[in-house]
């Protein structure tokens, strides 16, 4: 009937013909009455594709979504314990060392072998000043730290740092997770 | 994108949930349609959003201002779609790509009976919905991207990560399958062949 083919009418249809070929597919159609009929049908589908209605969307669809981003309680509070616990572990640590280096040496009982005795010396000579003055002025009394506190082996201080270490890969791992759940950048 | 679209999208970014409600308010209709059409199953496609959705929010850091937002959503819609046709072992038929089909350079014939008056009526139009609704999925999504979601070649290119010539030859297809449900549902409104 005529050298046109669908897929050239439907790109006449979509506005995707070259100029030249617009105006040549346009001769074709005004010669042809069938063309008129094909195009006139092409286009009632479209229109009936067009006309159509989006898909209803769920009632509260979008607080379910905004429900959704936030974190879970349970991964919350286990994020929680987390630090919690990894806060108590490196302040335990802390104390551990300090205990280590101000310590009596665990083997011989010698109070002046200090891994950091000069700095932790400094430290509890100016820590003592200021709580005895303190002291004075309130009636608030401040412990001293003139005892040192006692580790009774290194064993225990390797120990307490592969928890602790093992602590701050979960805060890791949990913080991470937190965050990817509150969406911060 | 306009000013206030964009300032929406960085306050989302920057984790404002509410701002984020804006968007998802916006374009859930088209998103949900785009998952009906894929998916056939309202559950689902319900199901499929939710997580597209969610997932668009934890992207949203990445997402490039210079691309639409809507054709960077549809993409991730689609491939949630995509993964949930996984599931069901019905995605190969949907990523695949295709030659271009033999019946697209045919002429057209002149034997077929087309339906006249009945195009006008809301029974044709309502017919053609309903068609879509049963047309297969990796047709009718391609069809409405196209005609109901106004894309072009290449934003649907850009979605479906399908070449142009899958998704012309898809097109061609989807409108083919409706043009014969019409002929063969309207033959009564047919004016007989016209030369």
């Amino acid at each position: 009937m005529s050298d046109l083919s669908y897929q050239e009418l439907m790109d006449y249809c979509d506005g995707r013909t070259t100029p030249s070929r617009t105006r040549e597919i346009e001769a074709m159609i005004a010669a042809s009455y069938r063309l008129q009929q094909e195009l006139r049908l092409l286009r009632s589908l479209d229109h009936g594709v067009r006309k159509d209605i989006p898909s209803p969307v769920p009632a509260r669809f979008t607080q379910r979504v905004v429900s959704a981003l936030q974190p879970s309680r349970q991964e919350l509070f286990l994020y929680r314990i987390a630090r919690s616990s990894s806060a108590l572990f490196a302040m335990a640590m802390v104390l551990a060392v300090i205990g280590l280096a101000v310590g009596p040496d665990p083997v011989t009982g010698h109070p002046d072998r200090s891994l950091f005795s000069s700095a932790v010396s400094s430290f509890r000579t100016v820590y003592d000043g200021a709580a005895e003055r303190v002291s004075g002025w309130t009636t608030m009394s401040l412990p001293s730290v003139s005892r040192s506190i006692h580790l009774p082996s290194g064993s225990s201080l390797i120990i307490g740092l592969a928890v602790f270490f093992l602590f701050i890969l979960l805060d890791e791992m949990m913080g991470k997770r937190y965050h990817r759940q509150t969406f911060k950048r | 994108m306009s000013a206030e679209e964009s300032d929406v999208i960085r306050r989302a970014a920057d984790g404002d949930t509410r701002a984020y409600g804006t968007l998802v308010d916006r374009y859930a209709p088209n998103a949900m349609t785009l998952a009906m059409r894929m998916l056939k199953d309202r559950r689902d496609a319900e199901e499929a959003l939710q997580d597209a959705f969610v997932r668009a929010f934890r992207a949203l850091p990445g997402f490039e201002r210079r691309a639409k937002f809507s054709t960077w959503l549809y993409r991730i819609v689609y491939n949630v779609c995509a993964t949930m046709l996984s599931r069901r072992g019905e995605k190969d038929e949907f990523v695949r790509p295709e030659e271009d089909g033999e019946d697209a350079a045919a002429a057209i014939p002149s034997d077929d009976a087309l339906p006249d008056a009945a195009m006008e009526s809301g029974e044709f139009t309502h017919f053609v919905q309903e068609e879509i609704r049963r047309m297969e999925g990796r047709y009718s999504a391609i069809l409405t991207m196209f005609l109901l979601q106004e894309m072009s070649y290449e934003e649907i290119m850009e979605v479906t990560g399908l070449p142009v010539g899958t998704v012309k030859n898809r097109l061609f297809r989807a409108r083919m399958l409706l043009r014969a449900a019409v002929l063969k549902r309207f033959p009564e409104h047919s004016h007989g062949v016209i030369q």
